[in-house]
């Protein structure tokens, strides 16, 4: 089973290699020459500004958290300089719970991050609708908003997977369900 | 780990939508962009025939977005079973109508001095040439004109009888 998994994520590694060099091939062939496509450029850029936190965030997370599933002890002081607790608090704490507090901590920039996309998404609605007049602006801000989404979307397959892990990491510290009901 | 494949399989999904989204809509303002500055041909959207003065009044419309200069039109007559005039062609009438973008401008179309009025059954076939801003290429638009009824409005649009 983990050697299918592995030739699977392997397959998927080189997929995504594959679309990488293509997207890079399409940003020379299509440079930005309108401006709707430089909106979409610095709606992608600024909210992958606001999300960079985030996109790091939780990818060290789900690396991290693979790591303790998988039976290695991961390095406490890594964990440790990601949470904005008091130093002496978090050394009381055992490794899953400090995942746990992890995952909390970037809560709040995940939120931060939702509500300005949230507004831009509103915004965006309202000129497609004409409720503030399609007019010159309507156009850009539209392409802002496909710009954030595409940012928003890769925060929020990587807050899904890394919410995943959750159950795994809890097993560990109460251990098996069968065995907790045994005992 | 099921739980991990389906979620998986949920953002390759959604990723499919976001990215037909963004890419529609630059795909579409691009092609808006480039559809904007391809000249239109300009359409006679009305012909009349003017007896007082012998002449044709066209409303000649631009549909497109950049001007179209109307420099000069030639007319071809062909006679119809009622009328004593006989054929004729006249080419290289200078007319120097600029048309704005979505505008209709009228044009009038001399018919041949001392030729009789036109009958019924009569056609005239108006060919005028005209240039755009990004090419020096002289195009033409052929608009064949049926005189049908007395002084009533005539457009024809199946390219008329020819004897």
């Amino acid at each position: 089973m983990k050697k299918v998994e592995n030739i699977v994520g392997g397959l998927i590694f080189a997929l995504f290699l594959i679309l990488l060099l293509a997207g890079i091939m399409g940003i020379v062939l299509f440079w930005p020459r309108y401006p709707e496509d430089i909106a979409f450029l610095l709606g992608f850029l600024s909210f992958w500004l606001l999300a960079n936190r985030l996109l790091f965030g939780y990818s060290q997370f789900i690396n991290v958290s693979e790591l303790l599933v998988s039976g290695i002890e991961p390095d406490r002081n890594y964990i440790m300089d990601r949470i904005g607790q008091p130093r002496s608090f978090l050394e009381t704490l055992s490794i899953p719970f400090l995942l746990m507090a992890w995952l909390q901590e970037l809560d709040k920039y995940k939120y931060t991050y939702y509500t300005a996309f949230l507004l831009i998404t509103l915004l965006s609605i309202l000129f497609k609708f004409n409720l503030l007049g399609y007019g010159i602006v309507g156009n850009y801000i539209e392409g802002t908003f496909w710009g954030a989404a595409v940012i928003t979307f890769i925060v929020f397959s990587l807050e899904l997977i890394a919410h995943t892990y959750v159950d795994d990491i809890m097993e560990i510290t109460t251990g098996k369900p069968e065995e907790v009901a045994n005992g | 780990m099921s739980k991990r494949l389906w979620i998986t399989l949920l953002i390759a999904i959604l990723g499919l939508f976001v990215g037909a989204g963004a890419g529609g809509y630059i795909t579409y303002n691009r092609v808006m962009r480039t559809v904007q500055n391809i000249p239109a041909s300009p359409i006679v959207v009305g012909a009349e025939y003017d007896r007082d003065n012998n002449r044709l009044v066209f409303s000649v419309l631009n549909p497109g977005t950049l001007p179209l200069s109307l420099d000069n039109y030639s007319i071809a007559f062909t006679p119809g079973e009622s009328t004593q005039q006989q054929a004729y062609f006249i080419s290289n009438i200078p007319l120097g109508i600029t048309i704005n973008p979505m505008e209709v401008a009228v044009v009038y179309i001399n018919l041949k001095e001392q030729a009789l009025p036109l009958e019924i059954g009569d056609i005239v076939t108006t060919t005028i040439f005209y240039t755009h801003p990004l090419s020096p290429d002289v195009y033409s638009v052929v608009h064949p004109f049926v005189y049908e009824r007395g002084g009533n409005q005539k457009v024809d649009t199946t390219g008329g009888k020819q004897k």
